[in-house]
């Protein structure tokens, strides 16, 4: 049965987030976006602190074949174990309302953990889960990224030799969200160009492993709470057990990288429709709730000014995001493959982010430019939910593929 | 607890009246926009399939079902994919059934239900939109006067569908004391009750006839008033919700045509589809029917809940009508040149969905 009624949880955790974003996050927003590269020390170790003794990560989905491994927070409260990919959707979308940048640098196992979720043993994710679900505040970063590519992941420059019991890595990643703070990192490599995709493996690099070291961090347009690192890998010598999935398993390579997008680009997505949100609501509270503004839904044109019907179709533009959000995220907790429908929300809710934060500070007027409002600040932040985890155009080349039921060859 | 999943119920529906678009509308669509005519036959297949009438007590002979909004959107957006104009006939009878089913009398049920079953039955149509640029739903000129025994009507109503043979008519008007919705109440006239002019010309829905009718002081007995009380803006929700499912198969028969054609259509030496011009824009068409989708069923979850839906009806409606001309108008182009030619249906498609927009299509689910 068709059903939009949540669960008591989920409303619990939707109000939870949301005034956690509202009463924590919002205050020092505009803090950490002027002091980039400020760690906001205390709100780490705070957010760490109370998520923990909720029982619950928010900052990343967990793959739906491993319902029944989660090593973390057994059981403490009824959460229905079913829909943590619709769940973590709901939550992040408060906390990106709050603050995308923060809610970024907010300990879990971030995209890190979804990897090692999507592609690891069972024994990797035990052993792995453990560092990132453990007392002190953690995060686990996705090294994909390099210099010489972006959405191209199977262009992997950087090199993986075997020795022994170890695999020696070189090479240089870019990008790497939160690769300032991160406990490990789960590194993309290459065994040997020939190999193609099945050579491409990914490896966890634990935080203080000789020849790991993090080389610079990017000035970014947005998100500046967040740091985006370029992390150097030298002679890094990593043990075959931290290759996930195992040496045998070759299908999990590659395949494993691009799986843990199914998880985490409904994430992306949600938190996109976060932002676009957070514009909405500030307009919504100037011009409606505060300036008296009636929105005549469901009037004639004739009867209705510019303003009110913008504000309309923003909202609209808002519902189309997160009900595409909401049913990627669902599929994947019921085990249905989502690969088209992640990739339908996030190019949906990246391209309505932009519109909608770029129309908010129009309709503000000369104020909306201001620093003194964060409408500026969502529309830098907001642009990179259409870039990152794959760009507007990556997603399109997703669904094409998928509705055309073409191969990488047929549509390049 | 949020799903996304049909019954198996709604499946069954869905399957059925997928096959019916495909197997029967789809057959005669091109001739019924040509000619303007809807085959008979269509039309009573239709009404077997039992969509208007299901919902009916079974006292009254009807199948006793429950009145779904969600079943409707879903098989609603099957019909239009196979064609709008037939799908509107088709509906047609629910436009009285429906009102009838939520604000009508005991003994105006039984009048009305069990006419659906009589062997001639010509369905029901329901007059709302009046020949204006700016017609208002709040600021109705055609008026019913309160002359003690019976209600007196005074006004024109144009896109009245089936108006010249329709066993009755649900003439929307504004009574003389009530203000705004509040004082829109149904009038039910039968055959011949008024008088039918000209058939209208539309850009689309070339296959449904509409009239424009007159009401010149036609005379309503008491009886006959469906007094809605404020609930035109229920009626109203729900004929949004169904536009939203409407739009959503309209959009769905151009796009899934506009792939299968690109993925054929061969241009310097390959599929235009294996192109990203094209390949993207049908991602993009995808796209924007999967969230029209959503919004009818969360639209339709609302009126089942017996939650106020206007709002999201009507930001709905909107949302879709503007995506359905960004929708059939890239189907169309995505065919070129023969797209533009009515050997294709893209076209007719196109100026379908110019109606979702402009439409109040009224309480069909």
């Amino acid at each position: 049965m068709i059903e939009f009624e949540l669960t008591p949880f989920m409303k619990m955790a939707r109000e939870f987030t949301h005034n956690y974003a509202r009463d924590v996050m919002r205050p020092i927003a505009r803090k950490y976006d002027e002091e980039e590269h400020k760690e906001p020390t205390e709100f780490i170790q705070k957010t760490h602190e109370m998520f923990s003794s909720l029982g619950f990560s928010f900052s990343t989905a967990k793959a739906s074949e491993d319902k029944e491994e989660k090593p973390e927070h057994k059981e403490k409260h009824d959460r229905p174990k079913m829909e943590m990919n619709l769940l973590g959707a709901m939550a992040v979308e408060e906390l990106a309302w709050g603050c995308p940048g923060l809610t970024l640098r907010i300990p879990g196992p971030g995209l890190g953990g979804a990897a090692i979720m999507a592609a690891g043993t069972p024994e990797q994710k035990k052993r792995f889960m453990k560092i990132l679900a453990g007392t002190k505040p953690s995060y686990g970063a996705m090294a994909l990224t390099e210099p010489g590519f972006g959405s191209d992941a199977s262009a992997v420059a950087t090199t993986a030799v075997k020795d022994g019991d170890y695999y020696i890595i070189n090479g240089t990643k870019i990008f790497v969200t939160g690769g300032d703070m991160a406990d490990l990192y789960v590194v993309w490599a290459t065994l040997g160009k020939d190999l193609g995709r099945a050579g491409i493996k990914a490896f966890v690099v634990e935080k203080g492993t000789p020849g790991l070291k993090m080389t610079r961090l990017e000035h970014k347009l947005g998100i500046r709470a967040s740091d985006t690192a370029e992390v150097v890998l030298e002679d890094c010598r990593v043990h075959k057990d931290n290759l996930l999935g195992g040496e045998k398993k070759e299908e999990k390579g590659f395949k494993g990288a691009m799986q843990t997008f199914d998880a985490t680009r409904p994430m992306v997505a949600a938190m996109a429709t976060g932002i676009a949100r957070a514009a909405f609501d500030y307009i919504y509270d100037d011009f409606v709730t505060k300036g008296g503004l009636e929105i005549n839904y469901g009037k004639p044109l004739h009867r209705r000014g510019y303003v009110e019907t913008v504000i309309e179709d923003i909202e609209a533009k808002l519902n189309a995001a997160r009900l595409l959000t909401w049913k990627a995220a669902w599929m994947l907790d019921h085990g249905l493959p989502n690969l088209k429908e992640a990739s339908m929300a996030k190019a949906k809710a990246g391209t309505v982010v932009d519109e909608i934060t770029q129309k908010s500070i129009e309709l503000y007027g000369p104020e909306g430019y201001s620093r003194r409002h964060l409408l500026e600040k969502w529309m830098r932040d907001a642009k990179v939910y259409d870039v990152f985890e794959g760009t507007g155009q990556v997603q399109r080349l997703v669904v094409a593929r998928a509705i055309l039921d073409y191969t990488r060859k047929e549509l390049k | 607890m949020v799903s996304f999943e049909l019954s198996e119920e709604q499946t069954l529906l869905r399957d059925t009246c997928r096959d019916f678009a495909l197997t029967i509308m789809r057959k005669q669509d091109r001739q019924a926009d040509e000619s303007g005519e809807i085959p008979a036959d269509i039309v009573k297949q239709g009404h077997e399939l039992g969509l208007t009438t299901g919902f009916l007590p079974e006292a009254y002979g009807g199948s006793g079902g429950e009145l779904s909004a969600m079943n409707s959107v879903i098989v609603f957006e099957e019909l239009a994919y196979g064609n709008l104009s037939m799908t509107l006939n088709i509906l047609a009878p629910s436009l009285i059934n429906i009102p009838l089913m939520l604000y009508g009398t005991e003994e105006q049920k039984k009048k009305y239900f069990t006419m659906n079953k009589q062997d001639k039955f010509q369905g029901f149509t329901a007059a709302l939109v009046e020949p204006s640029v700016k017609f208002d739903v709040e600021a109705l000129k055609t008026t019913a006067a309160d002359e003690i025994d019976d209600f007196v009507l005074n006004g024109e109503k144009a896109f009245v569908a089936l108006a010249d043979s329709a066993l009755a008519t649900l003439v929307f008007a504004k009574k003389g004391s009530g203000e705004g919705l509040a004082g829109v109440d149904g009038f039910i006239l039968p055959a011949g009750g008024f008088t039918v002019k000209e058939r209208e010309k539309n850009q689309g829905l070339r296959a449904l006839k509409q009239f424009t009718i007159s009401l010149e002081g036609a005379r309503v007995p008491r009886e006959e008033v469906i007094k809605l009380s404020g609930g035109i803006v229920n009626l109203l929700a729900r004929s949004r919700t169904a536009s939203i499912a409407l739009t959503t198969g309209v959009c769905r028969a151009a796009y899934e045509y506009a792939l299968a054609y690109a993925k054929e259509r061969i241009a310097f030496g390959e599929p235009i589809a294996s192109r990203q011009s094209v390949a993207f824009t049908l991602a993009e068409m995808a796209i924007e029917i999967d969230a029209m989708r959503l919004m009818a069923w969360k639209s339709a979850w609302m009126l089942d809940k017996g939650m106020d839906a206007y709002k999201e009806a009507s930001m709905g409606k909107r949302y879709a009508a503007d995506a359905a001309m960004f929708v059939t108008r890239n189907a169309t182009q995505i065919l070129g040149g023969h797209g533009f030619v009515r050997e294709h249906p893209v076209e007719m498609w196109y100026r379908d969905a110019r109606s979702f927009a402009v439409s109040e299509f009224m309480a069909i689910v």
